[in-house]
């Protein structure tokens, strides 16, 4: 089923500008889409679901009767636009009418009351600098308690790969949030390719595990013909047994999950247990429908350990990265070079330091970065690209705070 | 006083509260105000999106595509300081009908 041709079919034009219209067809497409396919994952026949999802938007009409009226400013707004739009004429300053000309008076009062107050103006600095001060301290607070809380075995061993990114950008396709690094000026992500994960991980001495995930965010479930959404990570095997946490009941997941003819299992949090199914004792074993893949629960984690993404984010379901290719319908990212998503994480061995493990693993990383690279569609001859990666470990004992 | 506005204000109030922690996409909005409420609340299709709409060209939420490794582009929507002062606006007057309610006829809140 084509469902944008089929809400293009039904939808009269919206009046909006091209490239917006197109994307509320867009939306309005996967929004059937999800419908449909939910109705399929909770059981019902291809016919069933159709008519399930066609039935969430039968009145177009009312759709476009809506729109036009979202397309009308709230009542004070067209007042405000009223009152703007005539005092365009007689604005001193010619353009930007009322509100600009305003502004600028506001300005200049502002500037002149401060130079004639200058006891005040002294007051009034120095409170927005303590102020600002005290902000930074807090921050700080937060920063040295947060790192504590990573319910995980000595979470002061762990550290997260990042990278700093050549002149050049570093690859086609990078999912995940990419920052300016402050001291370099150099742009930085913790993203990487799913081979570089594995080649850190097949070719390490200076941590004693290497693991990965990736913040699935959101997951369609269902669970005894109920639909629901729940958040999700894909994990590698050695995920559990590098961050040192064991399951509650049943097992974490293996080295022996990551290949890609296992069985799809998956791994649950104490609150996921407990909000779906009520800590009932026999959740392992059970069949759970994934985006349309079924599991088996193998285990329940602590309740005190959601996972290792960023602060804020937990993930109720953890399922093997091997299982990624079923989920995106057989176009894995998992051999593609030039698609930097996976999170990688691994323990310092005893009396090794940050600079040392770094170094341990540029080469390897050289490789992926030039795999990369390579990928791209506007590939530079080979002699003009400068790599000037590094790989940086965040130690989880001093420096969480870069993942807030 | 509450006027003909709060009627609409609440559908307002449910997606900026729901795009208040993270963003979300219009599916994921549509179905965790069917599942916490119980059912009790749907939101039809035609109106959902006119609404994401109006919120965005109101400047309350921020509408963005975001492509994702293992999942299809989807257009997430978070919201901005503006929308979440009118947030907090919505509650405000939402607690006060519950006020007036349980005065006037015993009614608290859930």
């Amino acid at each position: 089923m084509d469902w944008k041709k089929y809400v293009r079919e039904h939808l009269a034009p919206l009046k909006l500008d091209q490239a917006r219209e197109m994307e509320m067809v867009d939306e309005l497409a996967q929004h059937l889409e999800a419908v449909y396919q939910e109705a399929l994952d909770s059981g019902l026949s291809e016919r069933d679901a159709l008519s399930r999802a066609t039935a969430h938007i039968k009145d177009w009409q009312l759709f476009e009767c809506e729109l036009i009226r979202a397309r009308k400013p709230p009542a004070p707004a067209r007042i405000k636009q009223h009152l703007t739009s005539n005092a365009k004429v007689e604005s001193p300053f010619g353009f930007g009418g009322l509100g600009m000309g305003s502004f600028i008076q506001d300005l200049r009062y502002a500037a002149r009351m401060l130079l004639n107050g200058k006891a005040f103006t002294v007051v009034a600095v120095l409170s927005l600098a303590l102020g600002i001060g005290a902000n930074t301290a807090l921050f700080s607070l937060i920063d040295a308690v947060l790192l504590k809380m990573l319910p995980v075995k000595n979470p002061n061993e762990l550290v997260l790969f990042n990278w700093l990114s050549g002149p050049r950008g570093m690859s086609r396709v990078i999912d995940g949030r990419v920052s300016t690094d402050k001291a370099t000026g150099q742009r930085t992500s913790t993203s990487f390719s799913y081979l570089a994960f594995e080649r850190f991980r097949d070719h390490n001495e200076t941590l004693s595990d290497v693991f990965a995930f990736f913040n699935l965010s959101q997951l369609n479930v269902s669970l005894d013909g109920q639909p629901e959404i729940a958040s999700g990570q894909f994990v590698s095997g050695n995920y559990y047994s590098g961050l040192g946490v064991r399951a509650l009941m049943g097992r974490t997941l293996s080295p022996e999950d990551d290949s890609a003819a296992s069985t799809p299992v998956a791994v649950i949090t104490h609150r996921y247990w407990q909000r779906r199914f009520g800590q009932a004792p026999d959740v392992i074993g059970k069949t759970i429908t994934i985006n349309g893949v079924q599991f088996t629960i193998i285990g329940v984690t602590p309740p005190e350990f959601v996972g290792a993404l960023q602060i804020g984010e937990s993930a109720d379901i953890s399922v093997p990265f091997s299982i990624e290719p079923r989920f995106n319908t057989g176009d894995s990212n998992m051999a593609k070079p030039w698609m930097w998503w996976v999170q990688i994480m691994g323990r310092l061995k005893p009396g090794v330091t940050l600079d040392q493990a770094s170094a341990g693993f540029e080469q390897t990383f050289q490789q992926s970065a030039q795999e990369g690279w390579e990928g791209l569609s506007f590939d530079s001859p080979r002699a003009q690209v400068r790599l000037r990666r590094h790989l940086i470990f965040q130690n989880f004992g001093r420096r969480p705070a870069v993942r807030v | 006083m509450l006027n003909l506005e709060v009627k609409r204000g609440s559908a307002e109030m449910l997606i900026l509260a729901l795009v208040e922690d993270r963003p979300r996409h219009g599916y994921e909005i549509a179905k965790l105000i069917e599942q916490r409420s119980d059912g009790v609340l749907q939101f039809h299709v035609a109106s959902l999106y006119p609404m994401l709409y109006r919120l965005e060209t109101r400047g309350w939420i921020q509408g963005r595509w975001v492509e994702k490794a293992g999942q299809r582009r989807r257009r997430y929507y978070k919201v901005t300081a503006a929308g979440r002062k009118v947030l907090n606006e919505q509650r405000q007057t939402w607690l006060d009908f519950f006020a007036a309610l349980d005065r006037v006829a015993g009614i608290k809140p859930a």
